[in-house]
Parts: structure tokens; C-alpha cells; sequence
């Protein structure tokens, strides 16, 4: 498939309240690809990520200037709507938080409240959605025990699997391994490298980055520093601020 | 590791090969004034100090390899560290070439021992030992300063040496011509010169690692097209 650009933002400003966390941020997220966003705590990196599917919509003071677009359409428009804009881009968070249900209501839950109720139908989905989040064959008979009783790993891969549910076109993520142990963080990342979709990842884990990510964008105090392949940031960084910053020199 | 700690390892390490180079370089002028002034004794001296450049050659590679599995450095600290262990292996190189030219040395003594038939030393190749040794400084103040324009200058060096390498192998050619009881000679001086070649490449090798660590570009095998 030939990549295009799935997401792009146009001089994205976002204050909370006098505060201004992100600074004329102008990027372009290209499909199929994982992009990671990197820099340190209060850089404006999950802030931007939460923009891209109107997460902070309920923020008390919080005011977006610039636009961004998801296949040319706004997502801040008139038209836009935010319950199918959430469909198309769906979210995994820093700690896994499945529903306290089972694994199969778990996975049903989105394709439910969108309609999908034959028994047969949903039987395929939750199927397809765990195959897709590589959990099928370690959970196929267990689809009635609650969620709560997997690994923190297997937990977020069925966090995975009920995003993947809904077919979304992108995946936010959310520092989604900062939470489990070193195999568990393994699994999770071995999908996103061979998820073959379009997946924006907040990390705090410049390794992580490095390890599954094509491209890399640089946040710091609000202003995207650079953006570029991920194997050249990691060797030969174009600014003096990103190469400080991930050789450790500040931040 | 704490990066402070890393650092001071890093800056340790640069240390090391910064008197590996120096070393080295030493050991070099005592192996072409061994060999311009015909001295036995002290080509065997070069000889012997090889076994301390490869011990330094170790202790690098060892350390550069611990502070990569260990820090998984990026950037400008994984260029450095990668190219610490390339510039060790060519500065062993080189010391290596040190230890020949004072073989060579010990061969021309020998035939002279001998009563062998031979040629005065060819001021060409006194002239081709000091344009080396020229290199062999600028590479080693360019990476001393971490001067990727300097290190330039290095890689525009190399077609003087390689040009006198040619001369002096056809001179040498053309007394053996003349003289077949010069081959033994004549095969020691074409050896020596072949050496000194040798070592204007490594220079060169070496300078392109301060040009990728500095700059972050690849210019090995092509710089020639793209300086």
C-alpha cells in the first residue's frame, strides 16, 4: 500500500487556561507507520495525542487554536462528530483498564453499542480483534473469565484487542507499557511492530522508541523540536536539543 | 550506569585512544628514522613496543563494548563509541606497519651485512616516510580536536603518497633491470614503500571516522565524489 498522510496538524496551539502547552505544533502522521512521541514530562507530547481524538474536549479552560485533520477532515469542525471520530481513532491508556467483565464483553463492548448483536457476528469479531492483538491463542478458552484475571500483559493486549474491535484507522497509545513488567512490555511491543497499522505512541522509554517506532517526534516545553525517521534521530539528530536530550545530557 | 559516570567514562575512553594515537605516532618516527638512518638496534626496539599498542587496542575495544551493552548510547555517544572501536582496530593497524618498516629495516642492514649489491637509500622514499608521518599528525590533531575540516584536508593528502609509492616502485624496477643481483634489494625497497602506502590509507581511515563523528555522515569508500 502506498503511504499517505492519515493525520495532519496545521499550527495546533492548545493553552489550559493562561498556560500554553503546545506551540504552533505542524506535523504530518503517515499511514501504516508507528510514530512515537518522545520528550520529557510536561513537554506537551500527551497532550497532542489526546487533541488527535478531542480527549481533552472536557478540559475546564482549554482552548485549541489551528486544526487538525484526519484524511483531510477536520476533526475540530462543525461537522465533526466525536463519538465516530473515537471510532476511527481509538486509545490504549498507561495502565490496562479493561471493564470488569469477561474477555468476550470486554472485546463486544464497542461493536455492541454500535449495532453489531447477532451472536455469529460478534463470535467473528472478538475472534478477528484478539487474533489482531495477538492474545487469541493464549485466552480462546477463557473468553468467559473476567479480564481481571489475566497478566498485566495479557490485560492490555485485551485493552488492545477491544480498540482494534471497533476497526479504527489509527491507534493512539498512551505509554501503554509503562506499567508492565519487561516480558509483558516485550509482547505489547512486538505487536505494535508487527501491528502493520497506523499506531502514534507517547513514551517516556527512549529504547522503546528507538526499537518500534518509524518516525520520532522531539516535544519539549510545547514546541515539536524535530521530527524525522526514527534511525536518524536516534544516530545523528539534526538539533542540538534532541541530541541532548536523548543522550541524557538534560531533561 | 548514572550518566554522570557514563560521561566520565565516555571522556576516559576518548582519553585512551587520544594516547593510543600518540603512542603510536611515536613509534612510527622511531621506525622511519630507524629505517632513514640504517639503524638495527633501534628498528628492533620499534619491534618490540607492538605488543604494547595491541595490549592498548584490547583495553578499548573491551571498554568501548561494556559502555554500549550497558548504556545503549545514542546519537553522537553511539557514533563515538562506534568509531572508537574502528579507530583502535586501524591505530593496531598502523603499529603493525611500525613493526614491518622495522623489519624492513633489519632486511636492508642484512644485505648490507652481507655485501649484497644495492642502492644508496632513495631520497624519494625519506620523502614519502615524511609526507606519511605528515598525514599520520594531521589525522591525529583532527581527531585531538574533533576538527572535521581538518580531517578533510587528510583525505586530499592520500593522492601524494600514493603517487610516490608509484615512482619509487619504477625506479626500483628499473635498477633491478639493470642489475639482477639487485632483486633482494630492490624487493625490500618496493616492500617499504608498499608499507608507507599502507599507512596513508589508515591515515585516511582514520580521518573519515572524525568526519562520522562529528557530522554524522558516512563518508567511507565515496568521499572522493562528494568532497
Amino acid at each position: 500500500m502506498v503511504e499517505q498522510v492519515i493525520i495532519e496538524a496545521k499550527d495546533v496551539s492548545f493553552f489550559y487556561g493562561q498556560f500554553q502547552a503546545l506551540r504552533n505544533i505542524n506535523l504530518e502522521i503517515m499511514s501504516k507507520e508507528v510514530t512515537a512521541f518522545i520528550g520529557p514530562s510536561g513537554c506537551g507530547k500527551s497532550t497532542f495525542l489526546k487533541l488527535l481524538n478531542r480527549m481533552n474536549d472536557f478540559v475546564v479552560g482549554a482552548r485549541l487554536a489551528g486544526d487538525i485533520l484526519i484524511y483531510g477532515s477536520s476533526v475540530y469542525g462543525r461537522e465533526a462528530d466525536p463519538v465516530d471520530i473515537r471510532r476511527r481513532v481509538g486509545m490504549v491508556f498507561q495502565r490496562p483498564n479493561p471493564f470488569p467483565k469477561s474477555i468476550y464483553d470486554n472485546i463486544c463492548y464497542g461493536p455492541r453499542l454500535v449495532g453489531v448483536r447477532k451472536p455469529a457476528d460478534l463470535d467473528i469479531v472478538v475472534e478477528k480483534a484478539l487474533r489482531a492483538a495477538a492474545l487469541w491463542d493464549e485466552v480462546k478458552d477463557l473468553l468467559g473469565k473476567s479480564a481481571f484475571e489475566l497478566s498485566g500483559g495479557q490485560q492490555q493486549r485485551v485493552c488492545i484487542a477491544r480498540a482494534l474491535a471497533l476497526e479504527p484507522d489509527i491507534l493512539l497509545m498512551d505509554e501503554p507499557t509503562s506499567a508492565l513488567d519487561p516480558i509483558a512490555t516485550a509482547k505489547v511491543e512486538e505487536w505494535i511492530k508487527s501491528a502493520g497499522m497506523s499506531i502514534v505512541i507517547v513514551t517516556h522509554n527512549m529504547q522503546q522508541a528507538a526499537r518500534i517506532s518509524d518516525r520520532t517526534a522531539f516535544f519539549y516545553m510545547g514546541e515539536l523540536v524535530e521530527f524525522g525517521p526514527t534511525l536518524e534521530l536516534f544516530t545523528s539528530p539534526k538539533e542540538v536539543r534532541t541530541e541532548n536530550y536523548i543522550t541524557g545530557r538534560f531533561g | 550506569m548514572v550518566m554522570g559516570l557514563f560521561f566520565n567514562e565516555l571522556a576516559s575512553l576518548r582519553s585512551s585512544l587520544e594516547t593510543m594515537g600518540h603512542e603510536v605516532r611515536n613509534m612510527l618516527e622511531e621506525a622511519v628514522k630507524a629505517l632513514v638512518s640504517g639503524d638495527g638496534e633501534r628498528a628492533k626496539k620499534v619491534i618490540e613496543s607492538d605488543r604494547a599498542i595491541n595490549n592498548l587496542e584490547n583495553a578499548i575495544v573491551d571498554k568501548a563494548i561494556n559502555l554500549i551493552a550497558t548504556n545503549q548510547p545514542v546519537a553522537g555517544d553511539l557514533r563515538f563509541l562506534a568509531s572508537s572501536l574502528r579507530l583502535a582496530t586501524e591505530l593496531e593497524r598502523v603499529g603493525d606497519l611500525g613493526s614491518n618498516l622495522g623489519r624492513r629495516t633489519l632486511g636492508l642492514k642484512e644485505l648490507e651485512n652481507q655485501g649484497a649489491a644495492t642502492n644508496p637509500f632513495p631520497e624519494k622514499l625519506s620523502h614519502m616516510a615524511e609526507r606519511t608521518m605528515a598525514m599520520l599528525d594531521l589525522t591525529l590533531k583532527a581527531f585531538d580536536d574533533r576538527n572535521p575540516v581538518l580531517a578533510e584536508e587528510v583525505l586530499n593528502m592520500d593522492d601524494e603518497i600514493d603517487e610516490l609509492n608509484r615512482i619509487i616502485k619504477a625506479t626500483v624496477l628499473e635498477a633491478v633491470y639493470e642489475d639482477g643481483h639487485k632483486v633482494a634489494w630492490g624487493l625490500e625497497i618496493i616492500n617499504t614503500a608498499a608499507h608507507l602506502e599502507r599507512l596513508g590509507d589508515h591515515a585516511t581511515n582514520l580521518a573519515e571516522e572524525t568526519i562520522y563523528m562529528a557530522r554524522g555522515k558516512n563518508v567511507r569508500h565515496h568521499h572522493i565524489h562528494i568532497l
